[in-house]
């Protein structure tokens, strides 16, 4: 093909323009379709190359440089934009590569000062290791040695290391605009920005510029530990925004700063809304206090994510949370080691009238250690249980209650264990606020409740094997030792055990004992087939099972402890003394049971209406509800807070 | 030129009073031939018997020498503001070191910029965590687990900045530049062990945000935090758990200053 006169000047002219930057075995390696052509790799590039967009070297992007020149210039420089870059002062800042700056190489450099001089000495001068302020060759070659194979590095993090979240100097990252305007790279100066393939990419300098550490190691000489961890490792030591408290402190700061802004009057802290019988507590607590005392409540869950307190408060707790906000802690300070104070600053922010904490460490680390401070503002309260030398839940009591600051209350659904803490706190001064609030059964269906006496006293006397139901959480604390050993005395009665670790029950050579898992419902157990229900336990609170049960009207054997003689008599149910080693409390077992099954079903009848009515006289949500007014009065006539 | 007090709060530093005593004086000699008329003051509060020889020792280099009988550095602060004569302070604490830049620099935009209501800070803390010592880095690369940082400073004028971040951290060191007038509007409050509140900058921080102040970063400038492993006052408070007084801080969402 013969080209017009012109064209063969034109083409000649950017031939030897080109020439000293054109980068020919560089150029068939990137294009191997250009072996196949018939022309030379510069006059392909010249003819047909550059207009395609392809690069004469690794240090000259043709479309991305293109994109610098908006306007058309001359005819002659249409579409050729390393043309119009070679023939741009490089004081103009145009740049020929997103790692390339050539008015800072300029400035190290002031020999290069020609665009093609600059452009081939990127290839063939060893000296030049910064390419821009934010790539080092020797840097980037340094931190990843697996490419010390790689000829042409500014290349390799254009077209991979980006990707591969590699830096480019060790102080120095590349990021997607949008991570740098959402997340943790905000606390990170922009120096530079570039689109390339698609996206628009932010590069931040992670520490401070060379004028700070200059200063830095100024004072050095006045103090060498200000360069404790290294003298060459202090350029890229993390670097945190003050305000982004998220990098800074590993906090949800937005979330916390959302939550912070309601008007709560009560919040109520626990560990989460599980099958724990302090769970189900605080569960009507909050109830009652969003219902019926009309104060807004928040529920911050301290254990468990957000994800598990949606769902369990749409299930287990359906019934009593539907309008309470609840909300996991967890998951807006999970990762911080001062958990407790930030949430002692939360509820300082929230200041509400009510502050009440049950069994989670971070929320009684918080106002045993916080308290004062928030006292100020909050009525503080701390529900303690139960407390025993043995126990699961003495620890809290044991911790913390002697921490709580001037004013607080202990709440709890016993007066036992009031009893056993004013052993040690000093109540006649009056410092800390007891009250005993126990919690509501509610009514069971009663013509399920009907149908289950019925068929239970049709049985009751001709029946001769028992069958007991236990149902509980199965650990030692629970006395299931004796449990077995009990139901060996009675091997013709069977034994059903639901709860926690009983699915994989083995029998122990205790062929009447029967595994079945937790029950996620009680209301929906079928107890028509049971004679008695039977609680063991070496220590408790006020056992919520056993209150369900006496609402449910089966008969129950139950041991003296926590605060179950406080509401039931020995005429309602059948008690039963611990004893002072697991066979002794067997025995004693054995014998409650004996001595239930040895009544007249009139009889047995009668203790469970008996039960049930000492149940309603101190469990009723009536009373509940006054109790917990009168528990709330002082700080319910007035909001505390300082808003 | 601006005319100017510079002030180094001692409590029990020891020898750490020498360091910090010989940083202070090159940033007052530096901000000096920036054209600064700038004092150089010793504030001692309950000084233990180290600290006390220590700063006496360095006699010429001070301007004065003041002691008080608090125990409380913002009492301490408020000692300081009374007895200073210039129209500006600049606050040290009496373990840290400042930057060359920091004052000649602070100095400039006090200058230029309406301080009236305006505290100005440096750009750039370095919390230099002497317990990195014993997991110093030989290269380039911090060894995982090193302690000491980089935290930079914004201005509350900045369009993302959120006051309301108050409540959760502070996010101002102590070691600001103002006018006199303006910290006496805004006086520091002690430690109230009975309420439980204490923090003094903190407290000092947001009260001043929610009455409008300004805080201001100087760019270009580094204060320098040495975190202790004992004895700091970040560990006492700790130790004390005491909070910040927040309660000025308005209850507006997104609230700007």
């Amino acid at each position: 093909m013969q080209l017009p006169r012109r064209e063969t000047m034109q083409m000649a002219r950017l031939r030897a323009m080109y020439a000293p930057v054109f980068m020919a075995g560089w150029y068939l390696k990137r294009y191997p379709d250009v072996v196949n052509s018939e022309l030379d790799p510069l006059d392909h590039f010249v003819a047909q190359g550059e207009k395609e967009g392809r690069d004469p070297s690794p240090y000259f992007k043709t479309m991305w440089v293109a994109t610098q020149f908006p306007g058309r210039s001359t005819e002659h420089d249409q579409d050729r934009p390393l043309s119009r870059f070679l023939s741009t002062p490089i004081r103009s800042g145009i740049k020929p590569h997103p790692c390339i700056d050539p008015v800072w190489i300029l400035a190290q450099r002031p020999e290069l000062s020609e665009a093609a001089a600059l452009l081939k000495a990127l290839d063939v001068d060893d000296t030049i290791d910064h390419t821009s302020e934010w790539f080092s060759r020797r840097e980037y070659a340094t931190l990843y040695p697996d490419l010390a194979n790689v000829e042409y590095l500014e290349d390799h993090f254009l077209s991979r290391g980006i990707v591969e979240e590699r830096r480019p100097r060790s102080s120095y990252r590349v990021v997607e605009r949008q991570e740098f305007l959402r997340g943790s790279a905000r606390a990170c100066k922009p120096v530079d920005s570039f689109a390339w393939d698609g996206s628009d990419f932010v590069v931040i300098s992670t520490g401070p510029g060379k004028e700070i550490l200059q200063q830095v190691m100024s004072q050095a000489a006045l103090d060498p530990r200000i360069c404790s961890a290294g003298v060459n490792a202090i350029a890229a030591l993390p670097t945190f925004l003050a305000t982004d408290l998220g990098a800074r402190d590993l906090i949800d700061v937005d979330g916390l700063i959302r939550l912070a802004q309601s008007p709560y009057d009560a919040v109520i802290v626990l560990p989460g809304l599980g099958l724990g019988g302090a769970e189900k507590y605080l569960s009507q607590v909050a109830h009652v206090l969003d219902r019926r005392l009309e104060m807004a409540v928040l529920v911050l869950a301290t254990d468990v994510a957000q994800d598990q307190v949606d769902e369990l408060a749409r299930t287990v707790r359906k019934g009593l949370l539907g309008r309470v906000d609840t909300v996991a802690l967890r998951d807006l300070v999970d990762r911080t080691w001062k958990a407790d104070q930030i949430l002692a600053l939360l509820l300082l922010a929230i200041g509400p009238k009510l502050i009440i904490v049950a069994n989670s460490e971070i929320g009684f680390a918080c106002i045993s250690k916080y308290g004062k401070a928030l006292s100020n503002y909050s009525h503080l309260v701390a529900c303690f249980f139960s407390e025993s030398p043995f126990a699961i839940g003495s620890p809290y009591s044991a911790r913390f209650a002697d921490a709580l600051p001037a004013g607080s209350s202990i709440w709890s659904d016993n007066a036992a264990v009031q009893e056993q803490l004013g052993q040690r706190l000093d109540r006649a001064s009056g410092w800390i606020d007891f009250a005993v609030v126990p919690q509501y059964v509610e009514s069971a269906d009663g013509y399920m409740v009907l149908a289950e006496v019925a068929l239970r006293s049709s049985r009751w006397a001709r029946s001769r094997a028992k069958r007991v139901l236990w149902i509980s959480r199965w650990d030692r604390f629970k006395n299931t030792e004796s449990l077995k050993r009990a139901a060996a005395l009675r091997p013709t009665d069977s034994f059903d055990v639901f709860g926690p670790s009983t699915e994989s029950l083995t029998s122990d050579g205790i062929p009447n004992i029967k595994g079945h898992g937790p029950v996620w419902d009680l209301a929906r157990l079928d107890l028509s087939e049971y004679d008695c229900f039977l609680f063991t336990s070496q220590f408790e609170g006020m056992p919520n099972v056993v209150l369900e049960m006496v609402a449910r009207q089966i008969p129950v054997v139950a041991p003296r402890v926590g605060g179950l003689t406080e509401t039931f008599s020995d005429n309602g149910i059948t008690f039963y003394a611990n004893g002072s080693t697991q066979e002794e409390t067997a025995i004693r077992i054995n014998a409650a049971l004996a001595t239930l099954f040895s009544l007249e079903e009139s009889a047995m009848r009668r203790r469970c209406v008996t039960a049930a009515d000492e149940l309603w006289e101190r469990h009723s949500f009536e009373g509940f509800v006054e109790r917990l007014r009168r528990a709330t009065q002082d700080v319910a006539s007035e909001r505390l807070s300082h808003g | 030129m601006v005319d100017l007090t510079l002030v180094l709060n001692f409590h029990a530093e020891g020898h750490l009073a020498k360091v910090s005593t010989a940083s202070a004086a090159m940033a007052v000699e530096r901000a000096k031939r920036g054209g600064n008329q700038v004092r150089l003051i010793a504030v001692m509060d309950r000084p233990d018997e180290l600290t006390r020889s220590v700063v006496e020792s360095h006699g010429s280099i001070w301007d004065g020498i003041l002691e008080c009988d608090f125990g409380d550095l913002g009492l301490a602060r408020n000692f300081a503001v009374d007895s200073v004569a210039t129209p500006w302070l600049c606050f040290m604490d009496g373990d840290d070191l400042c930057g060359d830049e920091w004052l000649v620099k602070a100095c400039l935009v006090a200058e230029t910029e309406d301080c009236s209501r305006a505290f100005l800070h440096p750009e750039w803390i370095f919390y230099f965590n002497e317990s990195d010592l014993l997991n110093q880095s030989q290269t380039a690369t911090p060894r995982p687990g090193a302690k000491s940082f980089y935290m930079r400073q914004v201005s509350s004028t900045e369009p993302h900045f959120d006051a309301n971040v108050l409540r959760f951290n502070n996010v101002y060191t102590s070691n600001q530049l103002g006018l006199i007038s303006l910290y006496k509007g805004f006086p520091f409050r002690s430690v109230d062990h009975v309420r439980g509140f204490g923090v003094e900058d903190w407290t000092w921080n947001a009260t001043g945000l929610a009455m409008g102040v300004r805080h201001l970063v100087v760019p270009e400038t580094v204060h320098l935090v040495r975190v202790r492993e004992i004895d700091s006052l970040g560990k006492a408070n700790a130790r004390a758990n005491l909070l910040p007084e927040l309660t000025p801080l308005p209850r507006v969402h997104g609230l700007r200053v």
